[in-house]
């Protein structure tokens, strides 16, 4: 009876898994061009990079694949005028190689410049005198925390014409042309798992140690003045999540989050990549895909339903 | 639980009447995840934000939680069917003070099931939870006296300060947002991080059924599945063939009956 049960059961997830493959057959409309004027677009853009049910890709491959999906984003998010930029991977490969992340950036995209080499910005002791009044924790202590975040200033090219200061007023409403925003500066900030709940962590730590003095009461923006400060991680408004691994474009799976940074996506809008199809089976003739850098039409998609979002913050 | 104005306006109903139907859409789906054998179900009832709303609105849903309350009390027989504890997690010191009343009562009647839990967070933010589990983990450490770098906090104790554990709760694995919208909006963000399935389905709240969580149940199961065996081991296989035998009987049966039927 219970083997019957469970056959029956798996004939469900059977018809569920082919119902879910004809959906995914199902052409989707072609996303916008990069330059087309949307409606809105995010101030702040996270990349949450995943190699999930990978066992058998290298490190290395798997690090290749990310470096080339973040350098295919910095390209695309400067000719769209996003100037923030958030790339994530759970087990820390790229803050591990910050380096090669900085070098690959460096790259010039089009303009010979000599001067257009990317500094990597280590996290800074602040002096006491930024620390405002409204700050109950000493600069001493907050100034030792590890908030595990790296950050890449990638300066911006000097402007071919003159007309930058139009193009960072005008940016937020429509995009004339692209050209403009390929000259923007680009913040990128690269974190991992530990720059997330160990940092929480940490950060009650230090108030614990602030507390035997003072005595106060944790306040929601004390912890967000630790997390989102200078040295930490702002909150992306937009986050696009992309599975590297062939294996996970086999069947449906929904989204999940790795261990993202668990305070900064309050509000954050998720775009998650799940194209799928049987052809990913090993048995299809296409053995042993190599893991896949996020493509264009995934961040162009992306930026579609970024623009239809709305936000009503409680109300 | 998303969507009962969009709901109602779509209907050309009151929003009132859309929080009430969405009290009906919120029995049916506890009903079902209790029958199912989940036991544990969080729902996001009333945020710290929505306090922004009209006064109008927020004594409409104050009143309703106040009846769903009351219902839960008087009719207690879905709580005690499934042995559901309830637990309301939240700033429950900004609610009313009769909701308040209302809280304790239902709490006190429940407090003795074991089966399986009952979250309704109201009102609630998981910033707010994050900040106070911080704040208990703090006060922990300063009267223990250990404040050197030999006994850091650490996110284990972080934690066990969530007001989800503090109720007893397993770790989450699904996330379910209704009316389409793609974001967590300030809920279970801690737990949701990760291990934790995502599901944002188009259906406003007051649709919500049966239907709508299936998918979700199914995703669970086939990532369970796979977790026990290995992504290319025999036991998948062998599944697969299960599969295979099982559809081609089901499909032979069907189509001898549908010739006896012609």
């Amino acid at each position: 009876m219970l083997f019957l049960l469970r056959s029956l059961l798996h004939v469900l997830h059977f018809f569920y898994y082919l119902l879910t493959l004809i959906a995914s057959w199902k052409s989707r409309p072609q996303p916008h061009e990069l330059s087309y004027p949307r409606k809105q677009l995010p101030r702040h853009l996270a990349l949450l990079l995943a190699s999930d049910g990978d066992e058998s890709t290298s490190g290395d491959v798997t690090l290749e694949c990310f470096l080339e999906s973040i350098q295919r984003t910095v390209g695309w998010c400067r000719e769209v005028g996003i100037r923030k930029l958030t790339v994530y991977d759970r087990e820390g490969f790229l803050s591990t190689n910050i380096e090669q992340v900085s070098q690959r950036l460096s790259v010039p995209a089009q303009l010979p410049q000599e001067d257009e080499i990317s500094e990597i910005e280590y996290p800074l002791t602040p002096p006491p005198s930024d620390v405002s009044d409204s700050r109950p924790l000493s600069p001493v202590n907050l100034s030792s925390l590890d908030l595990d975040v790296s950050i890449l200033e990638i300066p911006a090219a000097p402007p071919s014409k003159q007309e930058s200061i139009g193009g960072v007023k005008h940016r937020r409403k429509t995009l004339l042309s692209s050209e403009k925003h390929n000259t923007d500066e680009i913040t990128i900030h690269v974190v991992s798992r530990s720059s997330g709940k160990p940092v929480v962590a940490r950060a009650a730590h230090v108030m614990a140690n602030d507390q035997k003095r003072q005595q106060r009461r944790v306040a929601i923006q004390d912890l967000n003045a630790i997390l989102e400060g200078d040295r930490g991680l702002p909150s992306p408004d937009f986050m696009i999540v992309y599975n590297t691994s062939p294996s996970s474009h086999r069947r449906k799976r929904p989204l999940e989050l790795y261990g993202f940074p668990p305070w900064q996506i309050t509000l954050t809008e998720f775009h998650y990549c799940n194209e799928y199809s049987p052809l990913s089976w090993p048995w299809a003739g296409l053995s042993s895909r190599k893991p896949e850098p996020l493509n264009e039409i995934n961040f162009r998609r992306g930026l579609d339903e970024f623009s239809e979002a709305q936000m009503r913050f409680g109300k | 639980m998303d969507g009962n104005r969009r709901y109602a306006r779509q209907r050309n109903m009151a929003v009132k009447e859309g929080h009430t139907s969405g009290f009906y859409a919120l029995q049916k789906v506890v009903n079902i995840c209790f029958t199912l054998g989940v036991e544990c179900v969080t729902v996001f009832a009333f945020s710290i934000e929505n306090f922004k709303r009209s006064e109008e609105e927020v004594a409409a849903l104050m009143e309703l939680a106040g009846a769903c309350l009351l219902e839960l009390t008087k009719h207690g027989e879905l709580l005690d069917r499934h042995g559901v504890r309830l637990n309301v997690l939240g700033r429950i010191e900004m609610l009313p003070e009769n909701i308040q009343k209302s809280v304790r009562d239902a709490q006190e009647m429940t407090k003795n099931n074991n089966k399986s839990i009952f979250n309704l967070c109201m009102p609630y933010t998981s910033r707010d939870e994050i900040t106070t589990a911080v704040q208990l983990a703090v006060r922990e450490k300063v009267a223990s006296g250990l404040g050197d770098a030999e006994h850091p906090i650490t996110e284990r104790d972080i934690e066990r300060y969530m007001m989800t554990t503090l109720g007893g709760s397993p770790p989450l694995d699904i996330l379910i947002r209704s009316s389409g919208v793609k974001r967590l909006s300030d809920f279970l963000m801690w737990q949701a991080s990760e291990n934790v399935q995502i599901h944002f389905a188009p259906t406003h709240w007051p649709d919500f059924g049966f239907w709508d969580l299936l998918p979700a149940i199914l995703d669970y199961q086939a990532k369970a599945w796979n977790r026990q065996g290995d992504s290319r081991g025999p036991r998948r296989l062998m599944s697969f063939g299960i599969e295979c035998v099982v559809l081609v009987v089901t499909v032979t049966l069907l189509a001898s009956f549908t010739r006896l039927r012609t």
